[in-house]
Formats: C-alpha cells, sequence, structure tokens
C-alpha cells in the first residue's frame, strides 16, 4: 500500500510542478503579442499600463527567469491580477471554488449511486429486456450533449413545471445543474460497473462461492459487489475530474457562480492572469482529490494494498 | 474519455473487421439506426448546397422566429433564417470537426503508444510518467488551455480537442501492443529471426488495427460532443457559422420564447452522436472476446 | 435438521445417476453435449470419471451440484442424491445441499479463490450459514481443517489473501474450505491439473486419505489415465459427450472393453512400463563426436526491483551454471517442474533472452551477444516449438504466408519456388497443402502444432528446441505429433532439445535426459540410465510423483508437504558450486541439493 500510494504521491507532485511550468509558459505559447491581445478588448488601456502588464508576467526576460519570477509569486500566495478591473486573482477563485465542488460532488455522488445500481443489474439481468433496456439508456446517456440536456431540464422543470429555481444558490437549486452533471457519467459508470460484474460472474470463484449453498444476496454482496466494484472505484478519480471539468458547461447554462463561469469568462476576454489562476487551482484540486480516492482503491484491493502492484 | 474502454484486444481473425460491422448491422437493429443516422449525416454534410432549401446564412429568408411551418419544417431564428437549411449545413462542419480531432489524436497517439511500448526502456518510463500527468490535467482543461493559447475559433477547437485526445489513444494504444507484443506468435516471430520492422508492419499493427477502428468511431462522439461544447461556450465556432454547438448557442437566450430554435440542433447533435456510439458498440461487442463466447 | 427419515434397511446409492442428457438447446435442436450417461457413487467410494477435452465431463460435475451455466439443460431419468431428486430443485433446497451435503473443488485454486477475501473469511462463511455458528467457533473449526489438510501456521494464514499462498497450499485451501460442513460427497473437478507433478501427488494422497478418515465419496473429473490408475475405485469413461464404459478401475485398466478406451489407454505414455506405444524407442543412432550445441555455464538471472531506478533487492536465479551438449541426430530432453528455469534456458540458447553468463555454441561458433543482424544467420540454424500453436501462430494471417515467411527472410527461395517448398512442407508434417490458403483458427490443436513444426522445419534448420510442445495436446493427439518428430528426425537427422514436465513423455521421445531443479542441472545421462536408476534425490522423488496407469502399482505415498524451494534470493546470494560428479560413461550427477541449502542459511 505505501509503495503504491508513494507512487500516486509523486505522480501528484509531479503533475502540480508541469502544471506551474505549462502555465507560466502559457503567455509565450500565444500566437502574436500576448499583451496586445489581452489589452484589445479594453480600450483606455494606455502604453504604461501594457508595459507594467510585460514586467509583471515577465515577458521582458527570458524563459527560465519568467519562470522563477512565476513561482516565486506562486510561493508568496501571489497569483496576478485580472487585466480588467485590477483585482487579485487568487481570491476571486477561491470564493467561487467551494461551489464548483459542491456541485461536482454531488454529482459524483448521484451519478456513482446510479451507475452502480444500473450496471450491477444490466449485468445481473444478462440477457433479459431489464439489460436491454438499461443499456439503451446508457447508449442514450453519453449521446446527449449534457448542454442540451442542461437546457432541456431547464426549459421543462424550471420553467414550465416550475419545480426548481431557473437559477439562484442553494440545495434546491442545486438539484438541476447536479442532475444534468451526472447523466453522462451514471450512463458511463453503469457501463463500466456492467462490464466489470459480467467479467466477475464468469470468474471461477463465483463458481466456488455458489457451491457453497449460501443465501443469493450474500454471494452477491460480499462476492461479486465487491470485487466487481474494484475497476469502478479506481476509475472514481477520473470521474472526479470529469465532473469538474463537465461543471463549467453545466454551471454556464445554470448561471452557477462556480469558477467554471468564471474561466469562460476568462477565456473569451483573453484575461491571461485569471486563465494561469483557473488552470494551476483546477489541477491542484483534481490531483488532490484524486489522491483521496486512490486510498479507498487501495483499502478495497488486498493486492494493491500489500504493496504488490503488478 | 473514451465511455467503452478497451479491456483487451479485439477477437482478430481476418477479414473479421469488415464482416463484424456488416454482421452487427444485419443482426442487430440498434447497429442498424446506428449506421442509418450517420449515413444521414454524411449525406447532409455531402450534399448540403442540393439538399438545404435556403443559404444557411442568409438573413431574413422567411419571417423572423417562426413556429416549423410547412416551408420552414424547423422554424426560422431570430434574424430570419431558415434551420432546415442550417442543420444541413451544420452536418458538414460537425461532421469534419469530430472527423479531423479524432486523426490528430489517433495520428499522434498511435506514434507514440506503439513506439512506447515496443522500444520500452526509458522512452516507455518517460511516456508513461507524461500519461499520468496528462491524465490529471483532464482532456477539457488540456482543451480550455489550448483554446486560451490560440484564441476561440472552430478550427482552434478542433485542434484542442484533437491535442486533448492524444493521451487517451496513446495509452490505448500503447496498452494493445503491450497485449500484443506479449503473445507468443511474436516471440515465434523473433525466434524465427524476423526484426522490428517486419514485426511491427507486418503482425503487430494488422492485429491492433480492428481493435483501433473501433475505438476511433466511438472517439468520433466524443470529439464532436466535446468541439460542440466548445462552440456553444463561445469558445469554438463563432456566429454566424452553422455549427451545431454555435446554433445552440445562439438559441439559448431564446429558450422561452422560441424553444424550437433549441430542440432541432441538439436533436441533431444526439443523433449524430448516438448513431457513432451505436455502431462502435455494436462493432466492438461483436468482436470483444470477453462479451460473447 | 435431519435428512435420514427412511432408508435405514435399503443401501440405495448416495448418488444415482442415469440417462444424464445434458445439452444447449436451440430453437431447433437440442445440442446434447453429455448423452445417456449413467453412473452412482456409494459413501467412501472414488468414482472417476476421465475423458479428453470436450467429452462432457466437467458438466456432468456441474449438473450434480446444480450449477450448469444458465443456458444448458438437463434431463435424466433418475438424478439423485439419496432420495431427493436433483433435477428441478428450488435455490432454497439447493442451498441444504450445496456446501453442506456435496462440496465442490475446482482445476485453478488461485481462480477458484476470492481475490479481495482474506482465505480466513471465505472458509468460516459456510460453518456461519449452514452450522449457524459464530466467528469464533467457525474460526476455531477452520483453523482445525486446515490442520487436517496439513496446512502449516494455520492461525496466520487465515489472515492471508489467496495471492499470498503457493499453488499447492491454494488447493490444500480448497479442499479445507470443501471441507468446513462435513460433506458426504466431494466433487474434485481436474484438482491437480493445475499443479507440478510432486505437489500432485500430495494432494492425491491427501485426498485418499480424507476419504478414509472422514467417511466421504469423492467424484473425481479428470482427463489423466496416471491420476485415475492411482486413485479411483470405479471409472467412467466418457468420449465426446458420450458414454463409453464403466468399470472398476482393475477392469478398465486390466480389460478394456470399448475401442476408444482400448485406444485411450494405448496413447497414455507409461513410464518404465517396458510397453511403449505406437513405436519402439529412438532409433537413429546419435554420433556423438560432433557437438552441434554447447552449452558452457550458462546463467541468467532476473533482477527483481522495489521501485523505480531503485537497485535490486531479490535476484531470480532462472538458469544458474548450466553446461551440456547435444550432438547431430540426437534428442535431449530436459525436465523439469514449473520455475525450474527450462523454458529460460531454452530462449538464452536462442538468444531471446540476454544471458548473464556462460556461452552458447552453436557448430562451434560461440553466439552469445550476437547482434540480430549477425545473430539471423544461425537463425537458421536453431529454430523454436512453443506449447500453445494457437498462440504462436499470427491470427491474421494465412498459415501458408506464416510457412513460407521464414523462407522468404532468410533468402532461401523466391517466387514459384516458394510456394513449392510450402507444398513439400505441408506434405512433410501431414497436412493438406490445399490448406495454405486458411486462418489458424480453422484448424484443431493438432494441426496447427503441425503447422508450427513445418513453419520450424522451413529452414532447414539442424536443431530444434520444442518447448512443451505436446504438453496442451490431448493424449491421442499427443502420440500422433509425438510419432512425427521421431519420423522427421529419421529423415532429416535433426536434433532436439525437447523442453518437457511430463517424464512420460521423455521415455518415448528422447535419447539423453538433463533434469533440471531451481535453476540447475541436478543430473544428466541416457534416458534409459536415468529413469531405471536416478540418483539425485530430486530425480527421484519426481520419479516417484508420476502416476503410473496401472493399478496393481499404487505407490506408497510418503506425506510431504513442503512445496517447492524458490529460486528467488537476496541480491547478495552467491551461489555455491555444484560439480557434476561422473556415475557412469553417460551419467552424471550433481553433487549439491537446494535442500541443504535452505536448512543451512
Amino acid at each position: 500500500m505505501q509503495s503504491f500510494l508513494l507512487r500516486r504521491f509523486g505522480v501528484a507532485l509531479l503533475t502540480v510542478w508541469v502544471t506551474t511550468i505549462a502555465v507560466a509558459l502559457l503567455t509565450r505559447l500565444v500566437p502574436g503579442d500576448p499583451i496586445e491581445i489581452m489589452f484589445a478588448q479594453s480600450a483606455g488601456a494606455t502604453r504604461e499600463q501594457m508595459l507594467a502588464m510585460q514586467a509583471r508576467l515577465g515577458l521582458d526576460r527570458n524563459v527560465v527567469a519568467q519562470y522563477f519570477l512565476y513561482l516565486g509569486n506562486l510561493l508568496q500566495g501571489d497569483f496576478g491580477r485580472t487585466i480588467q478591473g485590477g483585482q487579485p486573482v487568487l481570491p476571486l477563485i477561491m470564493q467561487r471554488l467551494p461551489n464548483t465542488l459542491w456541485l461536482a460532488s454531488t454529482a459524483l455522488v448521484i451519478a456513482s449511486i446510479a451507475g452502480v445500481t444500473l450496471g450491477f443489474f444490466a449485468a445481473y439481468k444478462k440477457g433479459t429486456w431489464v439489460e436491454h433496456v438499461l443499456m439503451t439508456s446508457t447508449v442514450m446517456g453519453i449521446s446527449i450533449p449534457p448542454f442540451w440536456l442542461g437546457l432541456i431540464l431547464l426549459m421543462v422543470f424550471g420553467m414550465q413545471l416550475g419545480w426548481f429555481p431557473v437559477a439562484g444558490a442553494g440545495w434546491h437549486a442545486l438539484v438541476l445543474p447536479a442532475v444534468t452533471l451526472a447523466a453522462t457519467n451514471a450512463a458511463i459508470i453503469g457501463r463500466l460497473t456492467r462490464s466489470s460484474m459480467l467479467e466477475v460472474f464468469e470468474q471461477e470463484f463465483m463458481r466456488t462461492a455458489w457451491s457453497k449453498g449460501l443465501p443469493k444476496t450474500t454471494v452477491l454482496s460480499r462476492h461479486a459487489l465487491r470485487a466487481g466494484l474494484v475497476p469502478v472505484v479506481s476509475a472514481m478519480g477520473v470521474q472526479f475530474a470529469y465532473m469538474m471539468g463537465g461543471a463549467i458547461v453545466v454551471e454556464y447554462i445554470f448561471s452557477w457562480n462556480g469558477m467554471g463561469t468564471l474561466a469562460v469568462d476568462a477565456i473569451l476576454r483573453r484575461d491571461y492572469p485569471l486563465i494561469q489562476g483557473f488552470i494551476l487551482v483546477f489541477s491542484v484540486v483534481v490531483v488532490c482529490i484524486s489522491l483521496l480516492l486512490d486510498v479507498i482503491y487501495a483499502a478495497l484491493d488486498p493486492r494493491i494494498r500489500q504493496g504488490g502492484d503488478s | 474519455m473514451t465511455h467503452f474502454p478497451l479491456t483487451s484486444t479485439l477477437k482478430s481473425s481476418p477479414g473479421t473487421l469488415g464482416r463484424s460491422v456488416l454482421v452487427a448491422i444485419y443482426r442487430k437493429p440498434t447497429v442498424f439506426l446506428g449506421a442509418l443516422l450517420i449515413l444521414a449525416a454524411l449525406a447532409a454534410a455531402l450534399f448540403a448546397p442540393y439538399l438545404a432549401p435556403y443559404d444557411p446564412e442568409a438573413f431574413a429568408v422567411g419571417p423572423v422566429l417562426s413556429a416549423p411551418q410547412p416551408g420552414y419544417w424547423f422554424g426560422t431564428d431570430e434574424f430570419g433564417r431558415d434551420m432546415v437549411s442550417r442543420i444541413i449545413w451544420g452536418a458538414r462542419e460537425t461532421l469534419l470537426v469530430g472527423l479531423l480531432a479524432v486523426s490528430i489524436s489517433l495520428g499522434f497517439g498511435l506514434t507514440f503508444g506503439l513506439l512506447a511500448a515496443y522500444l520500452g526502456g526509458w522512452i516507455e518510463k518517460l511516456f508513461m510518467r507524461m500519461l499520468d500527468v496528462l491524465f490529471s490535467f483532464t482532456e477539457i482543461l488540456i482543451a480550455l488551455a489550448c483554446v486560451a493559447i490560440l484564441g476561440p475559433s472552430l478550427i482552434n477547437a478542433t485542434i484542442a480537442v484533437g491535442i486533448a485526445g492524444i493521451p487517451v489513444y496513446g495509452r490505448m494504444t500503447y496498452s494493445l501492443v503491450l497485449v500484443e507484443r506479449n503473445k507468443p506468435y511474436i516471440e515465434s516471430c523473433r525466434a524465427m529471426g524476423a526484426g522490428h520492422v517486419r514485426i511491427i508492419l507486418r503482425h503487430l499493427i494488422p492485429n491492433i488495427t480492428p481493435s483501433l477502428i473501433v475505438v476511433g468511431t466511438i472517439g468520433i462522439s466524443t470529439a464532436i460532443l466535446a468541439a460542440s461544447g466548445l462552440s456553444f461556450l463561445g469558445l469554438g465556432a463563432q456566429p454566424p457559422s452553422s455549427e451545431w454547438g454555435a446554433v445552440l448557442a445562439g438559441a439559448r437566450d431564446y429558450f422561452s420564447t422560441a424553444p424550437w430554435l433549441l430542440l432541432f440542433p441538439g436533436l441533431a447533435i444526439t443523433l449524430v452522436v448516438l448513431g457513432f456510439n451505436l455502431l462502435g458498440d455494436g462493432v466492438r461487442q461483436m468482436l470483444d472476446p470477453k462479451q460473447n463466447k | 435438521m435431519k435428512h435420514q427419515f427412511s432408508t435405514s434397511g435399503i443401501k440405495a446409492p448416495m448418488i444415482s445417476c442415469s440417462g444424464l442428457h445434458i445439452g444447449f438447446p436451440t430453437e431447433h435442436t437440442a445440442n446434447n453435449v453429455v448423452r445417456d450417461l449413467s453412473f452412482t457413487i456409494d459413501r467412501k467410494e472414488i468414482v472417476s470419471i476421465v475423458g479428453e477435452s470436450g467429452s462432457g465431463k466437467s458438466l456432468t460435475s456441474l449438473a450434480l451440484l446444480g450449477l450448469l451455466p444458465q443456458q444448458a439443460r438437463a434431463s435424466a431419468d433418475c438424478l439423485r442424491f439419496h432420495d431427493r431428486d436433483l433435477l428441478g430443485q428450488s435455490y432454497r433446497d439447493w442451498q441444504g445441499i450445496r456446501g453442506k451435503r456435496i462440496s465442490m473443488i475446482f482445476q485453478e485454486p488461485m481462480t477458484s479463490l476470492n481475490p479481495v477475501l482474506t482465505i480466513g473469511r471465505q472458509m468460516v462463511e459456510a460453518l456461519e450459514w449452514h452450522e449457524g455458528l459464530n466467528r469464533k467457533d467457525a474460526t476455531r473449526k477452520v483453523l482445525d481443517i486446515l490442520d487436517q489438510v496439513r496446512i502449516p501456521a494455520a492461525s496466520k494464514r487465515i489472515k492471508q489473501y489467496p495471492h499470498e499462498l503457493s499453488g499447492g497450499m491454494r488447493q490444500r485451501v480448497m479442499i479445507a474450505q470443501a471441507l468446513t460442513c462435513g460433506p458426504e460427497l466431494l466433487i474434485a473437478d481436474e484438482p491437480t491439473t493445475a499443479l507440478d507433478v510432486t505437489v500432485q501427488s500430495q494432494i492425491l494422497g491427501l485426498l485418499e486419505q480424507l476419504r478414509a478418515d472422514l467417511d466421504m465419496g469423492i467424484l473425481l473429473i479428470t482427463h489423466d489415465m496416471g491420476v485415475v490408475a492411482e486413485t479411483a475405485d470405479k471409472v467412467v469413461v466418457m468420449n465426446a459427450g458420450d458414454h463409453v464404459e464403466t468399470g472398476t478401475v482393475e477392469q478398465i485398466f486390466a480389460h478394456p472393453e470399448n475401442a476408444y478406451t482400448k485406444r485411450l489407454l494405448a496413447s497414455v505414455p507409461r513410464l518404465g512400463s517396458g510397453v511403449v506405444p505406437n513405436s519402439a524407442r529412438p532409433e537413429t543412432s546419435p554420433q556423438k563426436d560432433a557437438p552441434l550445441l554447447e552449452v558452457e555455464h550458462l546463467q541468467v538471472r532476473f533482477d527483481q526491483r522495489a521501485g523505480w531506478g531503485r537497485k535490486a533487492r531479490r535476484r531470480v536465479h532462472a538458469v544458474e551454471d548450466v553446461s551440456f551438449r547435444l550432438g547431430r541426430g540426437e534428442t535431449l530432453a530436459l525436465v523439469g517442474e514449473s520455475g525450474s528455469g527450462k523454458s529460460t534456458l531454452a530462449r538464452a540458447i536462442l538468444s531471446l533472452i540476454k544471458p548473464d553468463g556462460g556461452t552458447v555454441r552453436l557448430k562451434g561458433r560461440d553466439i552469445t551477444g550476437l547482434n540480430a543482424r549477425l545473430m539471423l544467420k544461425h537463425r537458421r540454424v536453431a529454430q523454436m516449438i512453443f506449447q500453445d500453436p494457437y498462440a504462436t501462430l499470427d491470427p491474421r494471417m494465412r498459415v501458408g504466408d506464416q510457412v513460407a515467411e521464414p523462407i522468404v527472410l532468410h533468402g532461401l527461395a523466391r517466387g514459384k519456388a516458394v510456394a513449392r517448398r510450402v507444398q513439400e512442407l505441408f506434405e512433410l508434417v501431414g497436412l493438406d497443402p490445399a490448406w495454405a490458403r486458411r486462418h489458424p483458427h480453422e484448424f484443431s490443436g493438432g494441426q496447427r502444432q503441425r503447422i508450427c513444426i513445418a513453419r520450424a522445419l522451413a529452414v532447414e534448420p539442424e536443431l530444434i528446441i520444442a518447448d512443451e510442445a505436446v504438453s496442451a495436446l490431448d493424449v491421442t493427439v499427443q502420440a500422433v505429433i509425438l510419432d512425427l518428430l521421431k519420423d522427421i528426425q529419421q529423415k532429416t537427422g535433426i536434433s532436439y532439445l525437447f523442453i518437457t514436465h511430463d517424464l512420460a513423455v521423455v521415455e518415448q521421445i528422447s535419447h539423453r535426459v538433463a533434469v533440471m531443479y531451481l535453476g540447475r542441472l541436478v543430473e544428466l545421462g541416457s534416458t534409459q540410465s536415468v529413469l531405471r536408476s536416478p540418483s539425485h534425490r530430486y530425480t527421484r522423488s519426481l520419479l516417484q510423483a508420476v502416476p503410473v496407469a496401472d493399478p496393481t502399482r499404487r505407490p506408497q505415498r510418503v506425506q510431504d508437504t513442503s512445496d517447492i524451494p524458490s529460486p528467488i534470493h537476496d541480491a547478495d546470494w552467491q551461489p555455491p558450486a555444484w560439480p557434476m560428479r561422473q556415475l557412469q560413461p553417460d551419467h552424471w550427477v550433481a553433487e549439491g541439493d537446494p535442500l541443504h541449502e535452505v536448512v543451512g542459511s
């Protein structure tokens, strides 16, 4: 377990470090003059302001110096200031982050419960109409664009039926965005669970379990589900990352006050300091949550727990 | 993310892929439906100038914000543009975006994955660490970063989606080659005296190709979803483009007054994506040794 | 719960089965894969159902526990356990039987145990459910049973997971698990097929003893006539779903009545029986003076690293100081159990693995450390055949093209000549040349191995290394392929290095034998000499463990629970020198035994 988790921790550190490099040098990769692009939309920018920004981003130095300038600022908690409004980036993002996390984790819980239930029954009822219905619904689930699904839900449940608020904060307003965000991933988790369960049902240890004369529920829960969930749990970190990504679109539709809306605006306005801060915070959050989920995964699979990674 | 992870190399008997596609279409109504949807989209894309009744970007070809009616079957938008024509022309952009993005992902992913898995050593280790990092970044973040760098436009969004998919296809190829490389027939080729180039070209690539084609087919649907998502956010195709995501973005402002504007582009995306998913998944099931015994 | 209400006076068999049919029905046909099978099993009786692959023997055993695959349908005139009809029972009915009165063990103990639960958890659950014991009492009983199947340090084992135990240990756990509720019948489906012979012998001995101690019937499903002869009381022979013959073990072996049973028995290689079936001992007389292959002090080690870039902590000594010679037209058998390093040795000889030390000389030329281009020339001299012919053929290439590939690769022929040569080769191995356009999946196992042989022969090699080339084949097919190999040797004067775990096969094909144990040669000599008068302790125990297909010669088993020692040592471990001592002009034995080293360290 230690060697597995140590390795995951190493990857996490590496990822964060590579992110800082990529983010610091992001502006260098922009075709054309990044400063001009940045200020193109704010009409009243002066020559002095532009030069100050160039120095601030280290664009007047060489690449290495620029990186260390950026890293030094980061370590002091200085993520820079936005082009428009000149607000400090980090507080702006941190203020929105809880909303996004709240949305993504609610959606992950919904998607996991729905997906595992769906996948388990599809596998257990293999070859029956139950499986066909469930599997067809998952193909639909992964084919519907989330942004369209969100708009439809908003129209039907928000406008027509008026069951849920169209926008706002609080748990009541959370339902529609969370369901929208969970739909695709419930389908993905459902398919993953089904194929994993099907594989487990075919395993010889299941034949052994059936041959013991135990109650059906015991065989299914203790032997099948536990073994079948191992690959599902191992994919949970990736699932969460997709929730975070998907949240960007969903927040935009439901005017949810998260960091996704902030990021879309920033990209449209080419507000590079804000974009940089967003990418950095986003990947740090994803890395931390993945690490947490890895611990759960390691606890579930003894082969990993005992360091025997093969 | 590919929604259908491959856990093993697909059964690769000779000629299986072509035959399986036909058998799957013939036997399974869902696959037949998938093929039909793709054909319809392809026809719309290829023959758009002949099929579309109006110029998709021409203003005021009909009344403004008219509900579906004879002559304007899908209604008209706020500029009086015909939605049928916009959807038909949009098929062209949507399909092209999907194909192009998958080609980028597959081309680079295949090369990297193949080399890493076959050569091994430090190249393999570097590749694996790179993949670990890129997977924690997630595709969406990579795509957003690319758009942030390149600036919003349809072609840039396509490139961004393509780049974001490279790690996925890289890892897929890598694990396929790894499974295949350790099979005894490759060892017997080495014992016979065959060199690396011969083994890769004559044995490895033919044996992983069916799997990659299936994965690529399903991947088109993922790419279409991602690119239209970017356009919907305003980060991809820009007005007056008739790319479906962009059309949907324009319709967003009218969703209480003109819901039909919302219905048809969304339905179009769903059906095309569904088509690729159904076809790819159906063929995969036919070929997967684990699924049908 | 009491199950015996009646039958106190009448002595009915425990299991009575007559007219059993099992099929996978479709709309049109019944597709029966077991047809009209009848047998009975009594308490304390070991009944064996024997047959080759596809005979339906495993399905029959599953039918006795109601565990047939969903698509399968069983019907019978009578299928009873005491007075209970086993057909058409509900899940609840089965619960009273499965694990409690009839239990089952399977072929592959690794996959038959749940990988994510501890041994203890898996063992107590049947006790908790059937006998209503609490966890503590159940655990105490489990420890007793583990003791009974001779598992050392049982209280430690129950906290472990299946992957932490050795193969033999896992099969003991499986047996113990099946015994927890004191069943009346134990069904064992190929219980020793996945195990090495010495471990197999231990497990068979254990089963026999448990039968006596626990007053239990055993249904033994196997393909191995040797196992049958050594353990069974009664034998049921099956062939492709048909019930061929039933009788006591003595009857079946001494006076088989059915033609298939006779053929099956004739194909079984019998070690040291003096009667070698189908053909006589190897006739070609090898010329000893010109060694084709000389291996000297060959060494292969694999480092086990704890992590990326770290120093090796443990080292697998896969091949350690191996030397031997192989003459032209000679067959040398390399015998050993799993993990003995025999396959590694073969790959090192052909430079498929880089050796860590020693030399390999082919026709007098040192070929160790040659690069791919220089090696190509030598690959013409030595070719290889592998265990699983299906896996060693490219599934997407026509078999004719695959046989032609080495011809083209080594520039032996061009254009039409290639096709002619392929045709010749197909005829040589007894295949119809018209089949060259087919793909591997269109052939049977035996035919595929013929294709592999043809491919190996394509470059007219002087040496073929055959790695377990007949182990995956049914005995009847195995006999035919061995004959083919001998036939080719007589025609072409080719040499074979024949790697196998099956000592009985050795006697049929080889002139000399080398016994490998933990990466070393422990004994080397003429087949006659080694098999008749084995000198090394390991060779002797190996020979003793081989099941003899003759029920009149049942061995006295020595109860031994030792696993084969591991060839993995700490990185700083230095292997002691093992000089070979000459006993006879052609018989050497190693002066050393890893058992003593393990004790010593």
